[in-house]
């Protein structure tokens, strides 16, 4: 075999509340994706992926409101030693290990959420669930120096404000790692994927139809190498905004830090993260 | 680039034909998928698919009414059972080889070994293999003739000596400094070039070969990984409109792995069956007794045909790998360390290890889990005089190197590598051939560059030298170049 | 039965420079010269019987300059 085996990591969201209402949508019949159908349809994918090379691998981490944590493999699985690309674990054995886990998470969330604080947020913690899963390529790419990873990020519920500083972090040390990071958002548009998506060069699907494999299939499947080849949909526009420090609310115009780069919507004449004073200067004509 | 191509393609082809009848879908649709710097990858993609048969033309699929033949002029489709069983194998979990076939289905085994004991037997059975190539025949009872036919027949072991016994060759040596994988790989080769005249055992064994790559490894004693009840996810999901079969249900709700994973030998052809014996006897495979009907596969027998690339040195997960197994006492491993006064230390467990070390080292001390040898001239001479090369030496000394002196770069010292390379040198040095020297008294150089032309076309001019008219052939052709010379000398 | 001039069986050697001229010092060191015919810097033209001798030199030779670590 001439290629490289790849990794690729998914980082699902398994939120209660966002995939809650998208059941609830579905049941009145309108046409948008089931958890049932997006996660068989994942299930597919997966299967086609492990067949493009025989010792292709995959690691899922799934995030909800108690929490992310790494599906597959398991810690069983990886005390055991026995890696999925030499044959050691069936895909019947992977699937169940990933339903299993989903649901597990699902239920803690479920029965988190009756008894959570009202501070803490209610949307999945994507930043969690993406630095876990950067570790984890780390730990793979450190063992055996020759294999490309990709990232995959199936995002159900809004955008997280409050976790931007976060998920910036792990977009640029994706990017830093060479880690194409694609994304199919079955919820609403998430401006934080789209910039992921840009900056390091992988792919952004927003899918509202209830077929999701064809995406899957089409734009998500080829390799990096692969997709230099295909003609496939690019972004045309990427959402660029970015979120003051300060509320956390995307804005388009604000101030800027000359020393930390830090923005914030108002002007305050000490910065919040690095306390350098500033004072405004009007430009005079 | 074009295998990802093809397998991306068809993967793709196969989704979109999910839905239509028989999946036919236009060249042109096919091409408009590709970037038009690119349509020459596309089109030796599509031309191996093509020549593969994966790829056939709509209009040769059968069952098309006349009339709609003339649409489908320049529509291509997957070829029907190829489209059929990736669909399965996309759509259902698990396709395990021999295991959906109710006349071969087993009863569960009441006494299923571990994974421990079956790489254990696996390991002891192939270090005999080994001891046998290495000692040659005097090592103990030896393993049996299937396996001393081989040895024979793939040039590992030659008979000499008045004894006629059985004795390592050069290709021997190259075979025993590999990895396991590829040592079972040039097995596997060599018996399937052996039955290359019979067609159908060669697609028997072909097809077991391919089938044994899907079976799974058994797995260690796992506890039920969270509850399960019967849920429809685990379940062929229904994107086609043809419902697929379901997955035998026992297991798919159970949704835990078994302990060993079996397979019934009677599901195998006669040809298929004799290969299964002869890799029981090489330990790929495994069998409790000789009545037993099921064998286990090991992770060797698995990789067989895709599996672990020869690298150049192992990545660290597999030394992990095989540390963590040598803890269970499964595979010792044998790491060196060459440090640069030409000392060799050998971290193993093993009598075969060590005896493939006294091969090319002079051993100055062993302790239970260490050896201390050093490469010396004589040494080293030894083992070229028997035929190994220096290339071998340093590629086995890398592929067992120690985790420390991995990211070395180089990883053997330069000073040790130069020197076993020189010192292969200096055997061909100066080189003898026995021959006879004619003086040609000709006049002009034509004819006498005749006559060395003819001497080479022989093969037998080992030196010509056109001044002074002097020729060196070798000492069998002498009589006939001479015969020539004659014929030109003016008389 | 031939017209050819002169014609010896022996044996070629092909060597490297040093070593022919190694070679051809063994050769004065004789009493009765061995070579048959010089032929360029890499190839000599030795009699047969001589062989044995030059590969024993030789490998004496190449022994001088061992060093062999003494455990």
């Amino acid at each position: 075999m001439d290629e490289d085996p790849s990794l690729l990591v998914v980082v699902f969201d398994a939120s209660q509340g966002a995939w809650a209402a998208k059941d609830a949508l579905a049941a009145q019949g309108s046409t948008v994706g089931t958890f049932q159908g997006t996660l068989e349809a994942m299930m597919v994918f997966l299967q086609s992926y492990l067949l493009m090379h025989r010792r292709n691998d995959i690691a899922v981490v799934a995030c909800g409101e108690a929490g992310s944590r790494m599906v597959f493999p398991t810690p069983a699985i990886e005390k055991d030693n026995v890696s999925l690309a030499t044959g050691g674990v069936s895909s019947k054995r992977v699937q169940s290990c990933i339903v299993d886990g989903l649901r597990e998470l699902m239920s803690a969330s479920a029965c988190g959420t009756a008894s959570v604080q009202p501070a803490v947020s209610s949307k999945a913690p994507i930043a969690k669930a993406l630095s876990q899963a950067l570790c984890f390529t780390h730990r793979k790419i450190t063992e055996n120096p020759s294999v490309q990873t990709r990232l995959l990020v199936v995002q159900a519920g809004p955008d997280a404000p409050e976790s931007y500083n976060a998920v910036m972090n792990c977009i640029f040390s994706a990017q830093k790692a060479q880690i194409p990071v694609d994304c199919l958002c079955v919820g609403p548009d998430s401006v934080f994927m789209q910039q992921a998506a840009d900056v390091t060069g992988g792919v952004y699907c927003h899918v509202q139809e209830p077929n999701v494999l064809q995406q899957l299939l089409t734009l998500i499947l080829p390799s990096q190498a692969c997709r230099k080849y295909l003609r496939t949909k690019g972004q045309e526009t990427v959402d660029f905004r970015a979120a003051c420090f300060c509320h956390r609310r995307l804005i388009e115009i604000a101030y800027v830090c000359s020393v930390c780069l830090s923005v914030f919507c108002e002007f305050s004449p000490i910065c919040a993260t690095c306390g350098t004073r500033a004072v405004p200067k009007l430009l005079t004509t | 680039m074009d295998n990802e191509m093809m397998a991306w393609s068809h993967v793709v082809l196969s989704s979109v034909q999910i839905r239509a009848g028989d999946g036919a879908i236009s060249k042109d649709l096919l091409k408009g998928w590709v970037r038009d710097a690119y349509t020459g990858v596309h089109r030796a993609a599509v031309r191996q698919l093509s020549a593969l048969r994966v790829l056939v033309r709509a209009q040769e699929l059968s069952g098309a009414a006349a009339a709609a033949q003339q649409q489908r002029r320049g529509m291509i489709a997957l070829n029907p059972p190829f489209r059929k069983n990736l669909l399965q194998a996309l759509l259902t979990p698990d396709v395990a080889p021999w295991k959906d076939d109710p006349r071969f289905a087993l009863r569960p085994d009441k006494l299923t070994p571990s994974r421990a004991k079956i790489e254990g037997e696996m390991r002891r059975k192939w270090e005999a293999v080994l001891h046998f190539l290495v000692a040659s025949d005097g090592a103990g009872a030896g393993p049996t003739p299937s396996v001393r036919a081989f040895m024979q027949q793939a040039g590992l072991m030659a008979r000499r000596g008045r004894s006629e016994q059985l004795v390592i060759t050069n290709r021997g040596y190259e075979f025993m400094l590999r990895d396991i994988h590829v040592q079972a790989w040039m097995f596997v080769l060599s018996l399937i070039r052996s039955k290359s005249s019979d067609a159908q055992a060669r697609d028997d064994l072909l097809s077991f070969l391919f089938m044994l790559s899907y079976c799974t490894v058994s797995a260690a004693l796992q506890p039920l990984e969270g509850h399960h009840n019967a849920q429809s996810v685990c379940a062929a999901p229904s994107l086609s409109c043809k419902p697929l079969p379901a997955a035998p249900s026992a297991s798919v709700n159970r949704c835990s792995e078994k302990v060993c994973e079996d397979y019934p030998l009677l599901a195998l052809t006669p040809a298929q069956a004799q290969l299964a014996r002869d890799f029981i006897d090489l330990g790929l495979l495994y069998q409790r007794k000789p009545s037993s009907q099921r064998f286990y596969t090991t992770e060797i027998a698995v990789n067989l045909v895709f599996g672990a690339a020869a690298a150049e040195h192992p990545s660290r997960a597999v030394i992990q790998a095989a540390d963590a197994s040598a803890q269970l006492d499964l595979a010792p491993r044998m790491t060196i360390i060459v440090e640069t006064n030409f000392q060799v230390v050998a971290y193993t467990t093993s009598d075969l290890h060590v005896a493939m070390l006294t091969l090319f080292l002079e051993l100055r001390a062993r302790l239970p889990n260490m050896v201390i040898g050093v490469i010396t001239r004589e040494s080293v001479r030894q083992a070229l005089v028997t035929g190994i090369k220096a290339s071998q030496i340093l590629n086995f000394l890398k592929w067992h190197a120690h985790p420390n002196v991995i990211n070395r770069r180089p990883m053997i010292p330069e000073n040790i590598a130069d020197q076993i390379i020189l010192w292969e040198r200096e055997r061909t040095r100066v080189k003898y051939d026995a021959g006879t020297l004619l003086d040609l008294p000709f006049e002009g150089v034509h004819d006498f560059d005749k006559v060395a032309e003819y001497a080479e076309e022989l093969g037998a001019c080992l030196w010509a030298a056109r001044e002074k008219r002097v020729l060196i052939v070798a000492a069998a052709a002498v009589n006939k170049v001479v015969a020539f010379a004659d014929g030109l000398m003016p008389s | 039965m031939s017209n050819v001039r002169t014609s010896r069986k022996g044996v070629l050697i092909t060597c490297d420079v040093p070593t022919k001229q190694f070679i051809l010092h063994l050769n004065s060191k004789q009493a009765q010269g061995f070579i048959i015919n010089d032929l360029d810097e890499t190839h000599l033209f030795v009699e047969a019987s001589a062989v044995h001798e030059i590969r024993e030199q030789l490998e004496r030779l190449q022994e001088m300059n061992v060093y062999v670590r003494q455990a």
